[in-house]
């Protein structure tokens, strides 16, 4: 079973990426369906009469967000719907969006067609060989470790500046609120033994530092 | 005073200093990914919010959604930096709160240049930067040239895409002229505007190219002789252009303005083009204003021959080369342009776009209105096309090895060119090219021979001489050699009275006359001012000759 579904109308535009960065799709048609031109026209007059079956084997499903016509707005809430019931991701790409917008739970993308037809949808195939999807990898290409490191030094911030008064730090409400589970093995950081234990601010400051430090590594000399 | 506003999603300890009222969490639950963006929830969500609180310096966190590469805080300060509706609240200081430093988020956003400028600065994520920017707040550089200190510094790149730079050029070209012309309730271009105006790119374009006050500018067309008839071309005519040429041409009397009102979604080429050959012939425009490029493949399109602007110039040329074309093209390219001026196109008026923010409005609507003015002096061409299709339709042209044959055809077809061309005493040389046609034709039938003296002119086929004309009675039969018969004038008449059967005194006036304005084209008395030839004389003199040679024709089956 293929795990990416991708339908675009405008089969010139992928014939001009494939130009312009010399990345064949076709490289990776183990792993994506690809719907455009004629299979675009079939699948598009299957959705036209409320035929949606196919997406059943896709775990991803990125489309041209103005695709399908007089019947657009229909066809995007069913996908959306879709999505949302059997946890599919769903990608929106289009030329009129000037920001990525990343959601959760259901995952969904919201891509500039440009910034989609990157360098980054190569990454996104290379990486869905052997791993589960990772529409991060679509949206921030190989800085969407660089995001995730960010998005918890944030938390870790908020969650200083919040507690600044407090001497000893219970760790469980701090991984809780700070989500440090997910980068824990990639710090210096000595987690508590239990849950119960206590850690102190100069643990947490420390903790920023390294953390700071990792995302200069990644941004600047990208290691 | 300091009064700051802090706009947050929950992820700031200094969120812990502010309350409510001069706070706004930057909450995106109400984000409709079917049909809107960022920028259009910013601009209708969030802006009206921000205009809302009362505050003189804003701290904005970096990121302020799930994901902190987004950099939605950066996107949202350009966004107040760049909003007129905030007026001077749009100017105040900026604070960029942030996990990391000014360096790394430059390396990870081109967008967060905006940290370069005056009057936008950046702190950690943390209490004390609140502090340091409440102690020194008095002292904050603030905008004396808000273009140089700031638009001058910033870039806002375009929303890519591979297909669609055609459509954003297109809504940024019909914002622009619309605005020029002060056009108002028309739905298509409100929505346009509505569309673009949430756009930070477009946003960014109004304040660094504001577009001109076209009230004070006269630019309307001349009001033509007769009625000036004008067709429009272009896939796009339903965004709004339709509406913006019915407005503009509206400002002159006599001008019909009409589109070419086709499906261009998903059309057959062949079809197309059918059709407006159909309409060309039976509306016969004197103006046409033409795309260049109408198909989504007209845009991949690398052979210019291909393109569905060039189809239509050659089905334009088929039917009538009188008819004038202006191109109305997003295009730049000199290849593609030399090619259009190759098929005889009167001018270009290039669409403003985001890219060529040196086009100046006033400057296009006064080439509009020169090259208007300029298609419907020459819409007298069509009628010259039209005799010059029915001249050349003759059968006698079929007699190739007829070197006055060919002559008469090489003169005929110079009229129009030189009618056409921008050479300079056009009338004179098109009067001199009918003239020798005629002329031509004389020597086909008639010689001058010299005796006692004296030239006279002779039938060739009889050696009679020929008769004579005097005061408009017809002596056909010259008896005495005092008869002078071998004035052009003379030869003309007898040739045409005798030979053409063409006896009407209308064409011999008009005959008379014509020879008179030759002569003193190529003998121009001194001190004399001749009147200049017109259009209306040249037609009428063409008409004649088509006369005269549709006559030669039936002599000569």
């Amino acid at each position: 079973m293929k795990k990416i579904m991708l339908i675009d109308d405008r089969t010139e535009r992928q014939i001009l990426f494939s130009k312009d960065t010399g990345i064949d799709l076709k490289t990776y048609s183990n792993i994506f369906d690809n719907f455009t031109a004629e299979s675009y026209e079939e699948l598009f007059k299957e959705f036209k009469d409320d035929k949606f079956g196919r997406l059943d084997n896709y775990e991803v499903i990125i489309t041209h967000r103005s695709a399908y016509e007089e019947i657009n707005s229909k066809v995007i809430d069913k996908l959306k719907e879709i999505c949302k019931q059997q946890k599919k991701s769903l990608v929106f790409f289009s030329g009129g969006i000037s920001a990525t917008s990343l959601a959760y739970n259901p995952d969904s993308l919201l891509i500039n067609s440009k910034s989609f037809y990157s360098h980054n949808l190569k990454l996104f195939f290379e990486n869905s060989v052997d791993n589960r999807p990772n529409i991060k990898i679509l949206a921030f290409g190989e800085h969407w470790k660089v995001n995730l490191l960010l998005n918890i030094l944030e938390n870790i911030n908020k969650f200083i500046g919040d507690n600044k008064d407090e001497e000893k730090i219970d760790y469980d409400d701090f991984k809780d609120k700070t989500e440090i589970d997910s980068i824990i093995n990639i710090l210096k950081f000595q987690e508590p033994k239990t849950t119960y234990d206590f850690i102190e601010m100069k643990d947490l400051k420390n903790l920023v530092a390294d953390l700071n430090n990792k995302i200069k590594k990644k941004v600047v000399l990208y290691v | 005073m300091f009064k700051p506003l802090l706009i947050h999603k929950d992820n700031t300890p200094i969120q812990n200093v502010f309350d409510t009222s001069n706070s706004i969490e930057f909450d995106t639950d109400s984000f409709d990914f079917r049909n809107s963006d960022l920028d259009t929830f910013i601009t209708t969500g969030f802006i009206p919010k921000v205009e809302n609180k009362e505050f003189n310096i804003i701290f904005i966190k970096d990121n302020l959604s799930d994901n902190y590469l987004e950099l939605y805080g950066i996107i949202l300060a350009y966004h107040i930096r760049l909003s007129p509706e905030l007026k001077e609240k749009r100017y105040v200081p900026i604070i960029i709160i942030s996990d990391i430093d000014g360096y790394i988020l430059n390396k990870l956003d081109n967008l967060a240049n905006i940290l370069f400028t005056k009057n936008t600065f950046i702190g950690q994520n943390n209490v004390s930067t609140y502090d340091y920017y409440k102690k020194v707040f008095d002292i904050l550089p603030k905008f004396t040239d808000f273009k140089k200190e700031f638009l001058d510094k910033i870039v806002v790149e375009q929303p890519k895409d591979y297909l669609t730079h055609h459509d954003i050029a297109n809504e940024w070209s019909i914002h622009t002229w619309a605005k020029f012309l002060k056009i108002k309730d028309s739905p298509v271009i409100d929505n346009n505007r509505e569309k673009i105006s949430s756009m930070l790119y477009f946003k960014y374009l109004l304040a660094k190219y504001p577009v001109q006050d076209g009230s004070k500018i006269s630019f309307a067309p001349k009001r033509p002789q007769s009625t000036g008839k004008i067709l429009y071309i272009d896939d796009q005519w339903k965004e709004g252009w339709s509406e913006i040429f019915e407005e503009y041409y509206s400002k002159t009397p006599d001008i019909k303005f009409n589109t070419f009102e086709y499906e261009y979604k998903d059309m057959n080429v062949d079809n197309f083009l059918n059709e407006l050959r159909v309409q060309l012939k039976s509306s016969m425009p004197d103006m046409i204003l033409l795309d260049l490029r109408l198909t989504k493949k007209d845009h991949e399109e690398t052979n210019h021959d291909q393109l569905t602007g060039i189809k239509i110039l050659n089905i334009i040329e088929e039917i009538n080369k009188g008819i004038q074309v202006v191109m109305f093209t997003a295009t730049t390219q000199s290849g593609i342009l030399e090619k259009l001026y190759d098929k005889g196109i009167l001018g270009y008026i290039q669409k403003e776009h985001p890219d060529r923010t040196q086009l100046n409005m006033k400057d296009t609507f006064l080439k509009f209105k020169s090259l208007t003015d300029s298609a419907f002096e020459k819409s007298y061409l069509k009628k010259i096309w039209t005799i010059q299709e029915k001249i050349l339709m003759l059968d006698f042209f079929n007699d190739t090895d007829n070197e006055k044959i060919e002559e008469i055809e090489f003169e005929v077809r110079s009229i129009f060119e030189v009618l056409n061309s921008q050479l300079h005493n056009q009338f004179v040389f098109s009067m001199l090219a009918i003239f020798k046609c005629i002329e031509i034709l004389v020597t086909m039938f008639i010689e001058e021979k010299r005796v006692n003296y004296s030239r006279h002119a002779y039938w060739i086929k009889t050696g009679e001489k020929i008769g004579n004309f005097k005061r408009n009675e017809y002596y056909p039969h010259s008896t005495s050699d005092e008869d002078k018969n071998d004035s052009t004038i003379n030869k003309i008449r007898i040739l045409i009275y005798e030979k053409f059967n063409i006896q009407d005194e209308d064409t011999h006036d008009i005959l008379s006359a014509f020879t008179k304005r030759r002569n003193s084209a190529i003998h121009p008395k001194q001190h004399q001012q001749e009147l200049p030839i017109t259009e209306e004389e040249i037609l009428e003199w063409f008409k004649v000759l088509c006369k005269i040679l549709q006559s030669y024709n039936k002599l000569t089956n």
